[in-house]
């Protein structure tokens, strides 16, 4: 826990940093609608960062969430147009997200398939169902209710920033608090030792799977929500933005450790680069170069003062052998 | 005793699992031919082979990389990287072959820098080559800023020429599978990689220096996808930042269909080869048969799902099934 809460410190403090740099540049950066706006661009990749964490963190991975991301802010979009109470398309959003999710859960639990090669499996089939039942066509004209949801805020606070503070408070009290939630970083730590203390690990397992699933749907749904149109390559590339957000945030990616407000900052981090690029006036094509360089510093600056702190010999677990544990 | 025959079923297994390779190759091509008139045409087959000896050779990077226990994601955008710096470089004025010398130049350093970072910081290679893939890709986008650089003519015969109306592709694919399997099989770096691949401490313990030939590793899986690039540039005629999108996927499924495992430990050069030629095949003639480039993902997700199901259930071992697999 102590090594988590000095992640976060760092991370906040490297954020805060970057603001009153990008603040000093241009006073405009800290004006209310200008962090408003980072709010919510970051809002669905934080939602999605945090269900990747959990799987993360029960020593999983699913690459599918772009895929998942496409289908669910289709499904959201289409059935919006049709005229039906706002709340059918984000059920039938967040129901679609959870059955894919589902279906990976059981691939991984049922088959016995590494979750990188079962995902990357779906990630294919998922896309190209998608494909092949749009036609490879556009949504457009996804009406004000589902809009509501992307760009709508209540008493000046945006709903989709809401959305993810309750999310978030959620996953932290359910992973700290509850059985489940212990589970799942026992089963990450190791799985072998947690069957053995009789956990009922391929049950436990499936859990974050359908989480991850359910909350890429609610991801999807902003989505549509906030851009007003879904195009069928949607989320190409989401899996990574998604999966560096966790890693940023300080989350083994081997599972059993990590923090949930890591993942938040690491998201916001993530996503805020786009901005901060045109602040200091870097021409945009160099976004994705910087987005590799933060994610390489991080995880270097976490894993040297990890290995340092174990030489000291002060922290105790989750430390064992980071290069590689099956 | 029991570990001899522990280890010839291991073998058998191996064996077998290169046979179901090529019924499965057979079946697909067979029925694939049912629906669509002249897929079986020798120059249509042929021809399929050209992008495929692209994928074949990044493949066989990454299966390398895979027994080591590792994993490549960043191959797609070493591929984009190095296709640029010899646009680049040829727009400079730079002599074709000089440039494309530069090209598998800087595919080595990429490569080489992934190893060295995994090696040396000791942080997990999907991690290192997640954050390179983006690093690599966007190097490659700002360099460029989104333009794609003309090839001179001189320069065609390397994508579209070939030997007795074979393509150079699958005849480099071939001379690469040889060198890589002889590597593998017959030297002691090849055996010290099975040693990493089966346990990096017990390894180290032996004397092997295991951070030299993980780098080594990686800098040849760069090297290969810099050499896939530069045949495909000389075939597509052109070279843009978002060559290889999607690369590390199409990579990462031949190699495990091909026999790999992420766990480390497992390779199969041949296998990596049929593999290849089922994804290849199999996506020329959903083409022909008019199926939209998406869609036939469908299939090839399948079959990556099926094919690594089908070997979990033939492996005997069952605490491996049950103790391992789950956990990542």
């Amino acid at each position: 826990m102590h090594n988590e809460r000095r992640i976060v410190l760092s991370l906040s403090l490297f954020i805060i940093a970057l603001f009153v740099a990008a603040s000093i540049k241009d006073r405009s950066f800290l004006s209310l609608k200008n962090l408003l706006d980072i709010a919510v661009n970051s809002s669905y990749v934080a939602i999605a960062a945090l269900g990747m964490f959990v799987v993360i963190l029960s020593g999983q991975i699913d690459v599918s969430v772009g895929a998942i991301l496409a289908v669910t802010s289709t499904v959201a979009g289409a059935l919006s147009k049709q005229g039906l109470p706002v709340f059918v398309p984000i059920l039938a959003a967040l129901a679609t997200g959870s059955a894919l999710g589902m279906l990976n859960g059981s691939i991984v639990v049922g088959l016995g398939i590494h979750s990188i090669v079962a995902t990357l499996g779906t990630l294919s089939i998922y896309r190209g169902l998608l494909i092949y039942f749009t036609h490879g066509g556009w949504i457009i004209g996804i009406p004000d209710s589902l809009q509501f949801l992307g760009r709508g805020s209540i008493g000046g606070f945006p709903i989709a920033v809401v959305f993810t503070l309750v999310i978030f408070l959620l996953i932290a009290w359910v992973l700290r608090y509850t059985r489940l939630g212990r589970d799942i970083y026992a089963l990450g730590s190791n799985s072998e030792s947690a069957r053995l203390a009789g956990i009922r690990v391929r049950r436990v397992q499936l859990i974050p799977f359908l989480l991850n699933g359910a909350l890429v749907g609610l991801a999807g749904v902003i989505f549509a929500g906030r851009f007003g149109t879904v195009q069928p390559n949607t989320g190409q590339g989401f899996e990574l933005i998604v999966i560096a957000a966790v890693v940023v945030g300080g989350a083994n990616i081997f599972g059993g450790s990590g923090a949930s407000a890591g993942t938040v900052l690491g998201a916001l981090l993530v996503s805020v680069m786009g901005t901060l690029l045109i602040f200091f006036s870097v021409n945009a094509f160099w976004e994705e170069a910087v987005q590799g360089g933060i994610i390489l510093f991080s995880v270097a600056y976490y894993t040297i003062r990890q290995n340092r702190t174990v030489v000291r010999g002060i922290t105790t677990s989750a430390t064992s052998d980071s290069s590689r544990r099956e | 005793m029991k570990r001899v025959i522990a280890t010839a079923k291991k073998q058998i297994a191996g064996a077998l699992s290169n046979w179901i390779l090529l019924c499965v190759l057979i079946a697909s091509t067979l029925i694939v031919s049912l629906f669509v008139p002249y897929y079986l045409a020798p120059k249509n087959l042929l021809d399929a082979t050209r992008s495929g000896g692209e994928l074949g050779l990044i493949g066989l990077g990454m299966a390398t990389v895979m027994l080591i226990g590792g994993i490549d994601l960043s191959v797609g955008s070493i591929f984009a990287l190095s296709a640029i710096i010899m646009g680049i470089f040829i727009k400079l004025g730079v002599n074709a072959y000089i440039s494309a010398v530069l090209c598998v130049v800087t595919g080595l350093l990429a490569g080489t820098a992934n190893g060295l970072i995994i090696s040396r910081l000791k942080i997990p290679p999907i991690i290192v080559t997640l954050a390179t893939m983006a690093a690599y890709r966007g190097i490659a986008i700002g360099l460029s800023k989104g333009v794609s650089y003309p090839v001179p003519q001189s320069f065609y015969f390397i994508g579209q020429g070939g030997i007795f109306g074979i393509p150079t592709q699958l005849i480099m694919l071939v001379g690469v599978a040889v060198i890589v399997s002889t590597l593998l099989r017959r030297t002691t770096f090849g055996l010290s990689l099975f040693a990493i691949g089966n346990s990096e401490e017990a390894a180290r313990y032996s004397a092997i220096r295991a951070s030299l030939a993980k780098t080594t590793v990686y800098a040849v899986s760069g090297f290969l996808s810099a050499i896939a690039s530069l045949v495909y540039v000389a075939r597509v005629v052109s070279a843009k930042a978002d060559f290889g999108t999607g690369y590390e996927l199409d990579a990462i499924t031949i190699a495990v269909l091909g026999g790999a495992a992420l766990a480390g430990g497992k390779a199969n050069v041949t296998g990596t080869v049929i593999a290849m030629l089922i994804i290849v095949l199999l996506r020329r003639g959903l083409t022909m048969g008019f199926v939209q480039t998406e869609v036939q993902s469908i299939f090839i997700g399948l079959i990556l799902i099926i094919s690594v199901a089908l070997k979990g259930s033939l492996r005997s071992d069952r605490v491996a099934r049950h103790g391992k697999n789950v956990s990542a």
